[in-house]
């Protein structure tokens, strides 16, 4: 029958072609949402009703993906149910979507780290997050990025931007970005997310403008986050397990390029949507980009897939379900989604707001620029100003909320209060005691201000007040700037830089070893991860196995005086015991040969040469690893024989560096001389015994 | 065998599905496209369906429908295909039961006419062979479907005369096929009037010109400037409505108009699938138009001026019948007044309102 032959010619199209695959993020492994996301995951979202993964795999379809992997994370469990509820499950779908649950990544490294593991990207694949609302053609970008791996195996990732000036509505200033590229290849050469704030001045590489004849710096780009990369991607990803973040790996890619060879593109779209939900600002952003239609055809009318309710669409684009019952003299002014179920009362004004399933909206009411999610019900005269109900919010008679406000699910406030700018309201507290039951801190003081039915609490987040800063941003138009994305981000991304603008090779991957270390400790890593780490650090940047014993010691010797710097020396001494116990393993791993033991014994060395009172523990150090069995006699005394000529290949130049590494070299044997004075004593004797 | 059955039930439901989704996402261009998938689908529901009587094929036919229309409500050739094998079912059950047609002869009375109706209103009597002769009939509908187009371009030189100048607007399969069918015989002068914002005019004009039709390119607001040069208006259109009415490419009306003013003839060419039984009562009707991304009338990356700014990009624009000179359907030439007789020919009137 024909629908046979035609499947059998779809699985032979299937065994021809590659299956195009994408990854998708469904957790943002950020706290941007905080008090909304603790009991429903970002992807899960409603944005126009409709939940924001589904437009993400909406996209993806659209893109011809046939095969997606959702990574589910924190609430791995109602992500999975949301899809396993959807259209996606079905079997018409026209694409396969896996949810894959990791539940202890805490960054998207993890989450890709884990991917790879599992071994199932086998091809190009789209990297996204589960909070992308897009309408690119994923098609011509693919192919490019498909012609130019194609010529260039190196070019592992293309990066997809959105081209929107500054100054654009949906510009989010916690993600401005600033790209330089390489106008003949297109290559990113430099990718820098600005913090906000201090945005004034850029500091870019010299060798941005120095090593590339025809740059282009850009800042008219809104990053949506859609990375095509190539399956080594998730491979370097499990090698370096400092790349936390895709900023992180770029920018361990684009330093590293020289070494590593790959780079990353760029494409930037200009006719199309993108943008990434990253926080409440964006959220209103994409809102309203969604009701003025740029998202076509992902727009609410468009009953596109998953969508099963028809919703009208009538000028000054309201939408509204077939079941919403409206009052006579209601009026919707613009931009006004109504979702199914819903009724308004007489006398209401609702403009620029999206109204969820179920919603309740009494006589008199006003509602701006906010978003209700559903079921949420807002009794009479209430006045409600640019911002965000969760679901199952009430809101009794006479409420007023001023602009950014957000209040969780199931808040419940009044009768006649007013909220106060940016305030941020949970149903309950449980942060801070547990599962405390809401009646018993039901009549305290929270009441007063959340009137007299009220069942609310203000959130209060210990950490950092980044929420709160968000929401006043939200409120407040975009004019304020005082946000941090991620502080430990911007930190990590200082030191890189200047690491980088360190410009020879060694130090880069030093300073890495150096952090690997100090990590270590802090978090009590288990040698074994740490020599995992080290050697993918090693394959990072391409240390030979000649030089890591070298780097290892001296970075071990390093960090522990850093570490002590203030001690005694003695104590220091001490302590080095304990260091070099526990690094024990470690040292094991590495030092294990001749070469090695010389390597070491010459890091031992270097590390005397940087102070005089290193210069003091280089015998104790060198007898304490002879005592560990981690060197042998033979190794020492060849090194102490070593002259400083043969480290030093130059040996035309005779300049004073020179002059004083021999200076310093016979300082070291000198002081090391007793230790050898002992050494060949104690082999003598030893040997006289064999003899005997 | 009844796993066999269950396949093939399923085969059919992802079929419709995908149809749907691709309506959806507005993959199919054209409604001739969309007309002549719906038909092939309703040939594969009548055949793959499991029904015993007309009145329960009817309602399986209808059931589908009905979700194929909600997928896309502003492509009405999927309810005319509907409600055109819901016809055929009813004529065939009726030429089945009696073994005479129950069409109604254009030439017979108002009387016969009158007398005639209302005699068949059980379907449910058993009809041997009727998912044979349905398919038939629906089949030969198909063949009737692909040939319109042709048809239309037949009768070209009955229109277009030599050096004439005709201006078109948009890009419609049928209207190329016609000039250029005309193009054999006759020398004349195209304008097209390019259509912003889709511009789908340029794409006209490039395939005239490249088949040797003297062709210009106009914009949208020069339509009245050129219009008294024109000696006729041709354009394609997306449906015809019941009342003679037009749902055309947005810029439309504004022609029409204009060719009113100068008393130059309009011209429609159409497949008879593009006659609706639909009337338009309001502007925001649901499912008249289609309104896409702002796009392509302000770029998004204009920046800050989009949040202060309201933009409307619709697809369609509704000409009134008073404006449409003739239409050139796959049957003929006919009058705006006469469209609503040709609707009693094709469609039952128990199926206007599925």
């Amino acid at each position: 029958m024909a629908p046979k032959s035609k499947s059998g010619a779809n699985n032979a199209d299937l065994k021809q072609e590659e299956i195009l695959q994408a990854v998708v993020f469904a957790d943002s492994f950020d706290t941007n949402f905080t008090p909304i996301s603790d009991d429903k995951p970002r992807a899960l979202f409603p944005v126009a009703n409709c939940a924001l993964l589904d437009y993400t795999l909406e996209f993806l379809c659209s893109g011809g993906v046939q095969e997606i992997f959702v990574v589910c994370c924190r609430h791995a469990n109602l992500v999975k149910e949301h899809l396993s509820n959807s259209r996606w499950n079905e079997k018409s779908s026209p694409c396969t979507v896996t949810p894959i649950v990791s539940d202890g990544c805490m960054s998207m490294g993890d989450a890709l780290r884990d991917i790879d593991s599992k071994n199932v990207i086998r091809s190009d694949f789209i990297l996204i997050y589960g909070d992308v609302v897009s309408n690119i053609k994923l098609q011509s970008v693919l192919e490019d990025h498909k012609q130019r791996h194609e010529k260039d195996k190196s070019s592992i990732m293309t990066m997809v931007f959105r081209q929107a000036p500054p100054g654009h509505r949906t510009r989010c200033l916690s993600d401005d970005i600033v790209v330089a590229v390489d106008n003949q290849t297109n290559n990113v050469i430099h990718y820098q997310r600005l913090s906000a704030g201090n945005s004034k001045r850029l500091e870019f590489p010299l060798d941005v403008i120095t090593e590339h004849k025809d740059v282009q710096i850009r800042y008219d780009l809104i990053d949506a986050n859609i990375s095509i990369c190539s399956p080594l991607v998730p491979k370097l990803f499990t090698d370096n397990f400092d790349y936390e973040t895709r900023d992180s790996f770029v920018k361990g890619i684009l330093i590293n390029e020289e070494i590593m060879g790959n780079t990353i593109q760029m494409h930037v779209v200009k006719d199309a949507y993108a943008a990434r939900i990253s926080n409440l600002q964006m959220y209103d952003a994409v809102s309203q980009d969604i009701l003025n239609r740029w998202t076509f055809p992902f727009v609410p009318d468009s009953c596109y897939r998953h969508n099963r309710d028809i919703i009208s669409y009538a000028r000054h684009n309201i939408y509204m379900s077939k079941t919403v019952t409206l009052a006579r003299d209601s009026k919707l002014v613009e931009n006004v989604l109504l979702g199914d179920g819903s009724t308004v009362g007489s006398k209401t004004v609702i403009s620029s707001s999206v109204i969820g399933k179920n919603c309740k909206i009494g006589k008199n009411v006003t509602i701006k620029g906010s978003y209700l999610w559903d079921g949420v019900t807002v009794e009479d005269n209430c006045t409600i100003e640019t911002s965000l109900l969760c679901d199952n919010a009430t809101l009794y008679e006479n409420v007023k909320l001023q602009s950014g406000c957000v209040l969780g699910s199931k808040v419940c406030i009044g009768p006649n209060v007013e909220i106060k700018q940016g305030s941020t309201v949970v149903a309950s507290l449980v942060d801070d005691f547990g599962d405390e039951d809401d009646d018993a801190t039901d009549g305290g003081a929270c009441d007063v201000m959340y009137g007299s039915k009220a069942k609310a609490f203000t959130y209060k987040d210990e950490d950092n007040d980044v929420d709160e800063i968000n929401q006043q941003i939200w409120g407040l138009s975009i004019e304020s700037d005082s946000d941090d994305d991620d502080d430990t981000d911007d930190d990590s991304d200082i030191s890189d830089d200047d690491a980088g603008s360190l410009s020879p090779d060694v130090p880069i991957y030093y300073t890495e070893m150096m952090d690997t270390m100090k990590r270590s400790r802090e978090e009590n890593i288990s040698s074994e991860n740490l020599i995992l780490e080290i050697n993918s650090l090693k394959h990072a940047y391409n240390i030979s196995g000649k030089e890591l014993p070298h780097l290892v010691v001296k970075v071990i010797l390093e960090h522990h005086f850093t570490e002590y710097a203030n001690l005694s020396s003695t104590d220091i001494f001490k302590e080095l015991k304990n260091t070099f116990t526990r690094y024990s393993t470690v040292l094991k791993n590495y030092v294990r040969n001749d070469e090695s033991q010389l390597q070491c014994l010459k890091a031992i060395e270097d590390f005397g040469y940087s102070s005089s009172e290193h210069m003091a523990f280089v015998m104790k150090i060198i007898h304490y690893l002879y005592d560990a069995d981690m060197l042998v006699e033979q190794s020492i005394f060849k090194w102490y024989k070593q002259t400083p000529e043969c480290k030093n290949t130059d040996e035309l130049i005779e300049d004073e560096d020179v002059v004083e590494m021999k200076n310093k070299h016979n300082e070291i044997r000198k002081q090391v001389a007793p230790f050898i004075k002992w050494l060949e004593e104690a082999d003598e004797e030893s040997s006289d015994e064999d003899d005997d | 065998m009844p796993p066999d059955v269950e396949k093939r039930d399923q085969d059919l439901n992802e079929r419709i599905v995908s149809f749907i989704d691709d309506l959806k996402q507005g993959t199919i261009r054209g409604s001739f496209n969309v007309a002549f998938k719906t038909v092939n689908l309703m040939v594969r529901i009548i055949s793959q369906t499991k029904w015993n009587s007309a009145k329960e094929l009817m309602e399986i036919v209808k059931k589908e429908g009905q979700k194929l229309m909600s997928a896309q409500p502003s492509e009405s050739s999927i309810g005319n295909m509907v409600r055109r094998v819901l016809k055929i079912i009813r004529e065939e059950y009726a030429s089945g039961l009696k073994g005479k047609s129950e069409e109604g002869d254009p030439q017979e009375s108002l009387h016969k006419l009158l007398t005639a109706e209302g005699q068949i209103d059980d379907y449910t009597r058993y009809v041997c062979d009727l998912k044979a002769t349905v398919i038939e009939a629906v089949t030969e509908m198909k063949t009737e479907l692909e040939t319109s187009i042709d048809n239309i371009a037949t009768q070209s030189l009955e229109h277009i005369h030599s050096n004439e100048v005709i201006m078109t607007a948009g890009k419609s399969k049928t209207v190329e096929l016609f000039l250029k069918d005309a193009a054999r015989k006759r020398k004349f002068q195209v304008i097209v009037v390019e259509c912003a914002p889709f511009y789908h005019g340029q794409e006209l004009a490039v395939s005239l010109a490249k088949s040797g039709v003297e062709t210009t390119v106009i914009n949208d607001s020069a339509v009245f400037a050129i219009m008294s040069r024109v000696n006729k208006v041709l354009i394609g259109t997306h449906t015809v409505m019941a009342n003679g009415g037009l749902k055309a490419i947005n810029g439309s009306h504004a022609i029409a108009l204009a060719a009113k003013h100068y008393s130059v003839p309009l011209i429609v060419c159409a497949s008879t699938f593009k006659l609706s039984p639909e009337f338009l009562h309001s502007e925001d009707q649901y499912a008249f138009n289609k309104f896409e991304s702002p796009e392509e009338v302000l770029k998004f990356s204009e920046g800050k001026i989009l949040s202060q700014v309201h933009i409307v990009n619709p697809v369609f624009d509704y000409v009134p019948p008073e404006l449409v000179t003739l239409y050139i359907f796959n049957i003929g030439g006919t009058a705006p007044s006469y469209v609503y007789r040709l609707l009693s020919e094709f469609y039952h009137p128990d199926d206007h309102i599925l």
